[in-house]
């Protein structure tokens, strides 16, 4: 996906409603457009990374915070926190909202 | 047939009539009986080729004087589109200016077949390089000192890139200077050639700088971007130019184009593709002829 935009239509998951998005990825950056507020967000690699993994892989916040600790060597802590704080920053900009 | 070609009586009655001519893949019918206007386009689109009366015309804009009053007493200017008045009147000595800052006005706002982005772009030996800007950030002064050493016009003010092909489409018209600008490019070239300087304008004193006439002629020629580089001149700089990642490229380049929203996710991957596509830099500089060295060694 180097040089073309990956379409991303709006779906559900147990766990998560997602918007319709575009995406591009650029080596570690995420670029995410918006379609419904016609906002573009950047994205660092792996809050990036994570988005296309609950996007793609439809896996649960706990899968997630497994994913974490064993992609990037994280404690149970820190894995837990970090998805929390990422999933939050995907609700405010209004990417994905989480089901209760 | 070319405006240069009527005389000045000619270009007169035209132009009370309206003067069709095209610029770029637009064509444009002026209509006006205000002698500002007669000099501005004799002087600056002299090269312009004139359309016969049985053309589409994209266009509509007339020039004239709000009221009957106003001819004579403090007199103004007021431009319309299609019979509609997007502006307040201007005093008449910004008649000139007041047609090129109304006829950007009419790209951006009805030219969606583009993404728009506030930017010069110039070409040389088919590498165009695209500078997008806030103004006072010296986009125009680099674009008009590079155009004085040969390199190709498409756009001092803006850069449309084709949703279609991704293509950068030339619209060659005059460089917009501001104030120290102006003498800075009148003293750095003798090729300058300015139209009336007006002052006390909105934006200061103005000065328009007419598009070589090479440029003109391949106004029909689009070209490929190879560059995008945010210039940003600083007085005693050094000349610098600094990779910029393509995701913030994006983003900066996002806030200067006129319908990125408008186009929803056509503008996003268009601008993506654009980005993809081409090296992404700032470029902080206060001298015009290292800048010049820098870009034309690169084009070469």
């Amino acid at each position: 996906m180097e040089n073309a935009v990956n379409i991303l239509d709006m779906c559900i998951s147990n766990e998560f409603i997602f918007r319709p998005v575009r995406m591009q990825r650029w080596k570690s950056e995420y670029l995410i457009y918006n379609i419904l507020t016609a906002s573009t967000h950047l994205l660092d690699s792996i809050s990036g990374g994570v988005f296309n993994q609950i996007y793609h892989k439809n896996i649960s916040k706990q899968e997630l915070i497994q994913y974490m600790m064993n992609k990037y060597d994280m404690s149970h802590l820190e894995a837990v926190q970090y998805v929390g704080d990422v999933l939050e920053k995907f609700q405010v900009i209004n990417l994905i909202e989480i089901r209760i | 047939m070319n405006i240069s070609s009527l005389t000045v009586e000619q270009l007169k009655k035209k132009l009370s009539k309206g003067l069709s001519f095209q610029i770029g893949n637009f064509n444009i019918c002026l209509t006006s009986s205000i002698p500002n206007v007669c000099i501005h386009i004799k002087h600056l689109y002299s090269e312009y080729e004139v359309l016969s009366d049985d053309v589409y015309i994209d266009f509509y804009i007339e020039l004239c004087s709000p009221t009957l009053i106003r001819c004579y007493i403090r007199p103004q200017v007021v431009f319309s589109f299609d019979g509609y008045i997007a502006f307040k009147p201007l005093p008449l000595a910004q008649a000139g200016a007041m047609f090129e800052w109304g006829l950007n006005w009419c790209i951006a706002n009805h030219s969606n077949q583009y993404l728009i982005i506030h930017a010069a772009v110039v070409e040389l030996n088919g590498c165009a390089f695209v500078f997008p800007g806030a103004p006072g950030n010296g986009k125009s002064t680099l674009c008009a000192a590079l155009v004085c050493n040969g390199w190709r016009l498409l756009s001092d003010e803006m850069t449309l890139v084709s949703i279609e092909d991704g293509l950068i489409y030339p619209v060659p018209r005059p460089t917009s200077l501001k104030n120290q600008s102006i003498n800075i490019i009148k003293n750095y070239s003798k090729n300058a050639v300015f139209g009336e300087v007006v002052k006390d304008t909105a934006k200061g004193t103005i000065g328009h700088m007419r598009a070589p006439d090479n440029s003109v002629r391949c106004a029909h020629k689009p070209a490929q971007a190879t560059k995008l580089i945010f210039p940003k001149y600083t007085q005693g700089a050094a000349t610098e130019l600094t990779a910029l990642s393509k995701g913030k490229t994006v983003l900066r380049a996002a806030e200067q184009c006129f319908n990125y929203s408008a186009l929803g996710s056509q503008g996003f991957e268009t601008l993506c593709s654009l980005v993809g596509d081409v090296g992404c830099f700032e470029f902080s500089y206060s001298s015009l002829d290292e800048a010049v060295a820098l870009f034309s060694g690169i084009a070469h």
